[in-house]
């Protein structure tokens, strides 16, 4: 009877051991014939199955997470990964990392990062990653502010990978804050070459172009910082942020009269839902350059209205406790309206009054393109659209892996909530920070404006009263309070955005 | 009688002051006090002007009509532009397509 006992429980255990190795031989099958999903839910059985061994264990693990990675579902593929990486086994854990190291550049993950170098040597790396991994250990650098060192492993990364965009960026970035102006200018070149094929507004190629304009800009080359401000196309998302800067770049090389052109585009309706405080300072700086004082006291007041209130809102915010929801509804707000403005192109958004959101929709929009809180951002909207699909593809399938991945996406999304409502009370701090320090220039500007007038008005203003204008150009839609030109018939922002001239001759009186 | 006239114009020669002399505006009161040990007199002299209110942030304008500030020197006037650089960064990373 014991015998007997005995041979029905090694039986069992038999029996087992062969419906395991079943199991991970249907799961291969299905990775093989690129059937993910299937391969998925087989290893994943697989795993909670009691009594498999630890090397099948690990390979299971493994193979879970390179299915999850082939289905774009990264987040979820990290953790199998990391059981893998803890585990004893050498045959999956070199792979296992340089799949990490990936997966985290996609997510912009840092924790997984730091995690995944801290377990593994570069010589262990396929060529695939190297470059990766260096540019990750730079980025590292260099927010520690250690700029020589985050520079050696950008040219690593760039020896291993000449064309890395990642790298190239941030080596030129880096090559910036150390003031190297001219090698931040050839790298830029470098990655402007990259972009030679990619249409005009293609996003990465008109901040390059940005980007190079602002580094001959530091390096007062200003005749050929406005000669790349210029080249960036108006459908661009770059060219609004370029306005600003192409005026000061004309106010160095003097010409007054281009720099208020420009920024007279910035300061039509199609830009009024926009933070800019900065333009409206340059506008009254340019305008008392030229003695046209009435004007210089319009921009400091129009300043103050839409400003001075503004920081009473942003001061209110900050001094109270904000909750996460409270963070994450002015995100939603914002987004929402942003989502509608990008459905309708010819949208001005006259009417912001049913705005729901308590911060200005200017100011959101801004901290919603702060790096501090983009990449969070960023990453949120990965991992939310993840979990959706993750629902698709597992939806149909009977298996304990969607309540798997649910529990995941869950816990990364209240984390991420978390982290973009202290990334949000940030940025306003530093907008607050902002909004105070160009009041304080406003200020500055306008005692200037005062000063300059008392000393126009000693000398006597001219009795010229009307502006000098050329006699080329047709003057049907001349406009004399401004002395603004319009080329154009009626009114279509596209075309006239970028198209103003300022024709207005020198105001002031010499002594 | 000369003598007696000779006698006032010794004790007031010292005393005596030309009309060229003579100051033409009453000087600004003075404050007299004395120092405890009568070994020095201390005056203090209030004919400097005085600028009312908080000394450690005085009112801007009255600084600036006096012409001690050049508004025009503390505009800070662009030299780079590296924050807004490093905002777009992350648009040239792998997962920002």
């Amino acid at each position: 009877m014991r015998q007997i006992r005995i041979l029905i429980g090694v039986l069992f255990f038999v029996s087992i051991g062969e419906a395991n190795v079943a199991l991970l031989r249907q799961g291969v099958k299905s990775y093989q014939q690129a059937k993910y999903a299937s391969a998925a839910v087989a290893f994943h059985k697989l795993i909670n199955t009691p009594k498999i061994t630890e090397e099948v264990r690990v390979k299971a693990n493994y193979y879970l997470g390179l299915s999850l990675y082939n289905l774009k579902l990264y987040q979820a593929s990290s953790y199998p990964m990391i059981k893998v990486i803890r585990s004893n086994s050498n045959k999956f854990k070199q792979k296992s990392l340089e799949k990490l190291i990936i997966i985290s550049n996609k997510l912009g993950d840092q924790q997984m990062l730091d995690y995944a170098i801290s377990k593994m040597q570069v010589a262990d790396l396929e060529k695939l990653a190297v470059d990766v991994f260096y540019f990750k250990l730079a980025s590292v650098s260099y927010d520690k502010r250690s700029l020589e060192e985050g520079i050696d492993y950008l040219q690593k990364a760039l020896t291993s990978n000449p064309n890395s965009e990642p790298a190239l960026n941030l080596l030129a970035l880096s090559y910036l804050k150390k003031n190297d102006v001219n090698n931040a200018i050839d790298t830029y070149h470098k990655l402007l070459a990259l972009y030679a094929h990619k249409n005009n507004n293609n996003p990465k190629r008109s901040y390059t172009l940005l980007n190079l304009a602002r580094a001959y800009f530091q390096a007062k080359k200003f005749e050929d910082a406005v000669e790349f401000y210029r080249n960036i196309p108006k459908d661009s998302q770059a060219y609004r942020e370029s306005l600003t800067e192409l005026g000061w770049s004309y106010l160095h090389i003097g010409k007054l009269r281009s720099a208020l052109s420009i920024i007279h585009t910035l300061h039509t309706p199609f830009y009024e839902n926009y933070f800019e405080p900065e333009s409206l300072v340059l506008r009254a700086i340019l305008l008392n350059y030229n003695c046209q004082f009435d004007d210089a006291e319009a921009a400091v007041q129009a300043f103050n209205d839409n400003y001075a209130n503004t920081l009473q809102i942003l001061n209110g915010w900050t001094s109270q406790s904000i909750t996460i929801a409270d963070a994450i509804a002015e995100i939603n707000y914002a987004t929402e309206v942003l989502k509608s403005d990008k459905a309708n192109p010819n949208n001005t958004m006259d009417n912001m009054s049913d705005y729901k959101g308590k911060i200005p929709f200017k100011i959101t929009r801004s901290i919603l393109k702060d790096n501090r809180l983009k990449n969070t951002y960023d990453a949120y909207l990965m991992i939310r659209e993840e979990s959706k699909a993750s629902k698709k593809y597992f939806s149909g399938i009977k298996s304990n892996l969607d309540s798997f991945l649910e529990k995941i996406y869950v816990g990364r999304l209240n984390f991420m909530k978390k982290q973009l409502a202290i990334k949000f009370n940030d940025v306003i701090l530093f907008q607050e920070k902002n909004i105070t320090y160009y009041s304080q220039q406003m200020k500055f500007v306008y005692y200037e404006i005062l000063d300059t007038k008392k000393s126009q008005l000693r000398i006597k203003i001219s009795a010229k009263t009307e502006p000098i204008v050329g006699e080329v150009y047709n003057r049907n839609f001349y406009v004399k309070n401004g002395y603004r030109y319009w080329p154009f018939q009626g009114e279509f922002w596209l075309d006239e955005v970028g198209n103003y001239q300022y024709l207005g001759d020198k105001r002031c009186v010499e002594e | 009688m000369f003598i007696i006239l000779m006698i006032f114009v010794h004790f007031n020669i010292g005393t005596q002051v030309n009309a060229a002399e003579t100051p033409g505006v009453k000087s600004a009161p003075k404050a007299v006090s004395k120092a405890p040990d009568n070994k020095k007199k201390l005056t203090l002299n209030f004919e400097d002007e005085t600028v009312t209110g908080n000394f450690e942030a005085p009112d801007a304008l009255l600084i600036s009509s006096r012409r001690l500030i050049k508004y025009k020197e503390l505009f800070n006037r662009r030299t780079n532009f590296i924050e807004e650089t490093e905002s777009n960064k992350g648009l040239f990373n792998e997962h920002q397509k």
